[in-house]
């Protein structure tokens, strides 16, 4: 009874066995087929090939299908990524336990450091993957190469401050050529200078270079700062200058003027009687003239000889050794006849005193 | 049920006889075939392939592609007796798989063989180029005949011993021994110096002359101005004589006595003592 229930349940698993192991199998085989459904992505393109043999040179984005292994291959390459290396010869660098830091000589024999940042990208899948074992080694090979080419014929001075863009072109230049012509499928897109110095050593006499040229232009910027105050204070000084001499000018023009319309107004008065506007004029003249100036009146005889001094008006000046001077009291006026010898000497001439 | 069973392993085992029978070459490689270690058949070109199962006949696959190589830092001679430290790198690949195969075997046998080929034939290279060749700011650099020198000898041996083929030889390092590096940097600091100082010396030069024209300038404005204003001046005094002259010449002698009186008016001030004889005009009156 147990026995025949269990031939049974063997008979069961036996009978449905087959089906099970034919499932599994046509699941397998159904598998292996479906491996061969591949995608390629927006950003890449893909490589076919059938027993090593290239098929299909691009395969653009999307999903597609073949063969599954062991036949078909595919590579799928990012040709849209640009990708970015540093290449370059500075102490930070890869290779800092080596014996010789690594440095650029420039074409006049200073030693620089430098670093470059490369980009490129996959220009021609076939090539890149079919061309080289290690593209990107051979890349750094190359661009090594080249940028000590391009050191080499370029003075430190061009290389460290002017010709910083030049370098990076021919380096770009000189580099794509050389990638070219061995077929790697590779293009570069861009070099950038990330670090150019000098060695650590002579960094300071560089900086003082630097600032030496920095002096220089302050220097001449002072001196065009001199330039800029003189000539403007210059210019308004000889502004006023010229408009003195215009004023002066103008001054003396006007007073000639006046004047001589002045003397023209007296003259057309004078026409008419002459001696007596002379005589009034003298007189005027006289007015005005001896209320601020000492006379002295000198009194002759017939003969001529001066027989008495007479002071008009006004004060003489103190003369110490004619003490007799001291004595005389000072008035305004009336006049007061003085004797001869009283007059101080200084105001009477010799020759006045003695003929006449 | 059971005839797709057997269907089945059918085809299983006639993928295993394909397989043990047939090899492919890829578009990256080149193989040898050998028949009990002898190679028999080189297999240039990729795709599928037949040959006897293992023990028999081996397939001995080589990477076809362009590889890189580095050589070490050997420090050289140059024609005029000056040291270089350089570093070289190769780009090559194999040419002749068969030769390849029987000379040299596998990769890194092939680099040992092609740095002791590599140091010779550059050492004999560089020996014929002067330093200022490689380095100089006159002269062209040839750095790249170098290469492409050492690139030929290089290949006429590889190729002929080794089956291999050298696409490019480039410089990877150029140093200076590290004692003359010092006088190097001693050199590169005289020269700062002297640059240095020579823009100071042409920035003082040249703010002297700036400064030296700006005096003389501004001296040359200033006497322009004074001659102008002196022009003015006797300009001025012209007219004024003009003006005189035209109104005095009407009547001279009236002029005169007009004249002295306005001079006596100006020139009789306070200090001035006035000496005068009772016979002059002014005081003839008081003489009785």
């Amino acid at each position: 009874m147990v026995l025949g229930e269990f031939a049974d349940e063997k008979r069961l698993v036996f009978r449905n066995l087959d089906r099970i192991v034919g499932g599994v199998l046509v699941a397998l085989v159904a598998l292996y087929v479906a491996s061969g459904v591949y995608v390629v992505q927006a950003n890449e393109e893909a490589l076919l090939r059938r027993f090593g043999v290239l098929q299909r040179e691009t395969v653009k984005p999307g999903i597609h299908y073949r063969a599954p292994w062991p036949v078909d291959r595919v590579d799928r390459v990012k040709i849209k990524e640009v990708k970015r290396i540093e290449v370059g010869f500075s102490p930070g660098g890869v290779s800092a336990r080596s014996v010789i830091l690594p440095y650029c000589i420039t074409s006049d024999r200073n030693i620089i450091h430098n670093r470059f940042v490369i980009q490129y990208r996959i220009s021609d899948p076939a090539k890149y993957v079919f061309n080289c074992v290690d593209p990107e080694r051979l890349l750094r090979g190359f661009a090594g190469a080249t940028i000590i080419k391009v050191v080499a014929a370029r003075t430190v001075d061009t290389v460290l401050t002017t010709g910083k863009r030049e370098v990076e072109l021919n380096i770009l230049g000189e580099l794509q050529s050389l990638l070219d012509r061995q077929d790697t499928g590779i293009s570069i897109s861009s070099v950038e200078t990330k670090l150019v110095e000098p060695p650590g050593t002579v960094s300071e006499a560089f900086r003082d270079v630097i600032n030496a040229r920095e002096e220089r232009s302050t220097m001449i910027h002072e001196a065009n700062n001199y330039r800029n105050k003189v000539i403007p204070e210059a210019k308004a000084k000889v502004t006023r200058i010229v408009e003195q001499a215009e004023a002066a000018r103008f001054q003396r023009a006007s007073a000639a003027k006046g004047e001589s319309s002045r003397f023209l107004g007296i003259h057309e008065k004078q026409v008419r009687a002459p001696e007596v506007i002379k005589q009034h004029m003298f007189l005027a003249m006289v007015e005005r003239v001896l209320p601020r100036v000492k006379v002295l009146v000198l009194a002759t005889d017939a003969r001529g000889k001066l027989i008495k001094v007479q002071l008009v008006r006004g004060a003489l000046p103190t003369v110490p050794q004619l003490p007799s001077a001291s004595e005389t009291p000072r008035r305004e006026c009336p006049a007061r006849t003085l004797e001869p010898a009283e007059i101080p000497m200084p105001f009477i001439q010799r020759d006045l005193l003695s003929d006449r | 049920m059971r005839r797709m069973l057997y269907v089945l392993c059918g085809v299983i085992f006639l993928v295993l006889v394909v397989g043990l029978f047939s090899f492919t070459v890829d578009a990256t490689e080149c193989a040898v075939v050998t028949q009990w270690g002898r190679p028999v058949r080189t297999i240039e070109d990729p795709g599928l392939n037949l040959k006897w199962p293992s023990p028999v006949q081996e397939v001995n696959r080589f990477d076809r592609r362009l590889q890189l190589f580095e050589s070490r830092l050997v420090e050289f001679l140059t024609k005029d007796k000056k040291n270089v430290v350089v570093k070289f790198f190769v780009a090559w690949r194999i040419e002749e798989p068969k030769h390849f195969f029987l000379s040299v075997g596998n990769v890194s046998t092939a680099e040992q063989k092609l740095d002791d080929i590599l140091i010779s034939k550059s050492g004999a290279a560089v020996g014929d180029y002067e330093f200022d060749d490689l380095i100089s700011t006159e002269k062209e650099v040839r750095i790249r005949d170098l290469e492409e020198r050492i690139q030929v000898d290089l290949q006429a041996q590889t190729l002929r011993d080794y089956g291999i083929r050298i696409d490019t030889v480039g410089i990877s390092r150029l140093a200076l021994p590290e004692s003359n590096a010092y006088s190097v940097y001693n050199r590169m600091k005289a020269e700062r110096k002297a640059i240095a100082n020579k823009y100071r010396a042409e920035g003082e030069e040249k703010a002297a002359g700036i400064r030296a024209h700006a005096d003389r300038e501004k001296s040359d404005l200033i006497s322009e101005g004074y001659h102008k204003a002196q022009v003015i001046l006797g300009e001025g005094e012209a007219e004024a004589a003009r003006i005189y002259t035209e109104a005095f010449q009407r009547d001279p002698e009236f002029y005169q006595f007009w004249r002295t009186l306005e001079t006596y008016d100006k020139i009789l001030d306070e200090k001035s003592i006035l000496v005068l004889s009772e016979d002059s005009e002014l005081f003839k009156y008081l003489r009785k």
